[in-house]
């Protein structure tokens, strides 16, 4: 049966969240601010006394069909008891009905405990901010919907990301060429050498990241990337406090392909630049064996925002962490139609003037 | 040289006797058609043409098909010796221009001469040969002569009053270059709408300096040799010849 957690504020019992700017955890309503060292020995109490809330009742109702309720998880809030239904993946939300930041501890618990999080370093306002900025300097962008756009979701989301090590053997053979050119007065000659090129070696790729999550659309998670594991910290429940989080729903096994076929581009490109001087360079045969180390599980901090228009819709994404921001965005046909003729136009009567005047000279 | 001289002066008795046309007896016919590729009527009409523009120009335009030409020659040894036998040309510079074709021997040459030259660059003499040679490949003399005079003229008359502004060839090729470039430009525009791509690679998670290399071998394997003849430079063959600047081209059909 999952539980919940929220942490309260020791000083004024408030629900209490990470704050992005401190990198810390913050009573939003005392402003009382908490280490997360001291966090983490508070998460552990609270974790040996969840064996007491695990008798708090669950409200699956009777009226539930069978089979409807598989895929959903129904959990109570502990501020003011509504009914907090989420997915199977769910793993920290807010309560809809007064707003308290809830985790729920059982989807880390046990082996599904991440090894790693990177907390968010950026909040809410700079993710709005940087959606303006995303639609600066875009000419075909339509105005209507950088003007009328209202943003219809703004949230700050952990994705479940499995991270691959692996060290990869290559052993490439190349065909290059190189051509040489020269003339006598009768004939042009080119003479072109063919060698053989063999490059053997290993070359090691470590926390290759892979969208754990089908809720995630994998291109949209590998735009925002690169994420700086350098500033990962050990997992901790409370750093979910205040945000949204899923737990993974593609195991390892599975998400290991994306990531080897990734090394194994690299690979070849990085034995391809140490090969020099020559006019043509061909790959005949490229052997890349890997050996992939034991996968991680992080979550990474992601704001996804969503906003409708005509009908369609457009999610953007940014990196938490570093702010890179993506999303792709509607081309204003008529704007479009105008430019491309507009410039053809001026373009045309400036190489029309070019051509008579060289006429002229 | 005697023997072509020979053949030279039968040739003129020939054209004199066939074609008794207001012509000065001292100057020699501008149309001279001894492989009799033209029917008279033809004949007579390029006559005119040719006679027209030459006095136009003060260029002369001529023309002469042989059945051969005799052995020990080429072509334009052949054409030269047919304009300096002929004493074509206008001025003290003997401005004209003379397409020589041999019949046995399928082959043609442009000369140019004085203004002819200046007028006709050797590069342009090809340029008008390819155009016409495949007209005589197809027997097709009255077009093939008809392309060359006008390629001709159209180059004598540019050198002497000016080319006239190609406005529908500059119009196109404005207007191919202000689409490439506002399909170029718009096509940047279009591509920052999107910034949603998946990675190729994982380069950025390479372990630094993991990379080491156990094997790096090249070695020769074999070389190809191709060779392409050059370009031939047209005839300019004329330098020994008084100081008058002669050139051309030729070719087969």
């Amino acid at each position: 049966m999952p539980a919940l957690q929220q942490y309260k504020c020791p000083c004024c019992d408030g629900a209490i969240e990470f704050d992005t700017q401190a990198q810390k955890m913050a009573c939003p309503y005392c402003g009382t601010e908490f280490e997360m060292e001291t966090l983490l020995a508070y998460d552990q109490e609270l974790n040996s006394a969840t064996a007491d809330h695990m008798s708090w009742d669950v409200q699956a109702g009777c009226n539930w069909q069978e089979g409807e309720t598989e895929g959903l998880r129904v959990y109570s809030c502990q501020s003011c008891g509504g009914e907090i239904v989420g997915d199977e993946t769910l793993g920290a939300t807010s309560c809809p009905f007064c707003g308290n930041p809830v985790v729920m501890m059982g989807q880390f618990a046990g082996a599904l405990k991440p090894d790693y999080v990177i907390p968010f370093q950026l909040d809410k306002k700079q993710a709005k901010e940087a959606l303006q900025k995303h639609y600066m300097g875009k000419r075909l962008l339509p105005k209507a919907f950088k003007n009328q756009n209202h943003i219809d979701e703004v949230k700050g989301v952990y994705v479940p990301f499995w991270l691959f090590d692996a060290d990869a053997d290559a052993h490439i053979r190349y065909k290059g060429t190189r051509v040489r050119m020269w003339s006598d007065s009768r004939y042009d000659y080119t003479e072109t050498s063919f060698f053989n090129i063999t490059r053997a070696g290993g070359i090691g790729f470590e926390k290759v990241p892979v969208d754990g999550s089908t809720k995630m659309d994998d291109a949209l998670m590998e735009s925002i990337e690169p994420f700086d594991f350098s500033q990962a910290v050990d997992f901790q429940t409370a750093y979910l406090a205040g945000f949204f989080a899923d737990k993974y729903d593609v195991d390892s096994q599975m998400s290991v392909e994306r990531a080897n076929e990734r090394i194994r581009q690299s690979t070849a490109d990085a034995f391809a630049t140490t090969v020099n001087g020559y006019t043509t360079v061909t790959p005949v045969s490229t052997n890349i064996a890997l050996q992939n180390g034991v996968a991680k599980y992080a979550l990474y901090p992601v704001w996804l925002l969503t906003t409708n228009w005509k009908g369609q819709k457009f999610t953007f994404a940014m990196n938490g962490q570093t702010g890179k921001f993506v999303g792709d965005l509607p081309l204003d046909k008529g704007a479009y139609r105008k430019w491309l003729f507009g410039i053809a136009g001026i373009a045309s009567a400036i190489a029309f003037a070019a051509t008579y005047l060289f006429w002229l000279l | 040289m005697k023997k072509l001289f020979a053949l030279w002066i039968a040739i003129l008795i020939v054209v004199t006797v066939s074609i008794p046309v207001a012509v000065a007896q001292t100057e020699s016919p501008r149309l001279i058609d001894q492989a009799d590729l033209l029917q008279a009527q033809e004949e007579q009409a390029f006559l005119t043409k040719l006679d027209q523009a030459s006095e136009k120009y003060q260029v002369d335009f001529v023309i002469v098909t042989v059945d051969t030409m005799g052995e020990d020659v080429s072509v334009d040894e052949f054409a030269e010796l047919v304009y300096e036998e002929g004493d074509y040309g206008f001025n003290e510079t003997k401005d004209g221009v003379l397409l020589l074709v041999a019949m046995e021997e399928r082959e043609w040459h442009i000369l140019t001469n004085g203004l002819g030259k200046t007028a006709i660059t050797d590069s342009e003499a090809e340029s008008i040969g390819d155009a016409f040679s495949s007209y005589l490949s197809d027997q097709d003399y009255v077009n093939g002569f008809n392309v060359f005079f006008e390629e001709c003229e159209y180059q004598i008359n540019g050198e002497i009053n000016g080319f006239p502004f190609p406005l529908g060839r500059n119009l196109l090729i404005a207007l191919v270059i202000g689409f490439v470039l506002a399909f170029i430009v718009t096509g940047i525009w279009k591509s920052q709408l999107k910034s949603v791509r998946s990675q190729k690679n994982a380069t950025v998670y390479t372990k630094q300096g993991s990379m080491n290399i156990t094997t790096a071998n090249d070695f020769y394997l074999y070389s190809t040799v191709t060779r392409k003849a050059k370009p031939q430079k047209s005839s300019s063959s004329g330098g020994s010849s008084g100081g008058s600047s002669r050139g051309g081209a030729s070719g087969s059909f």
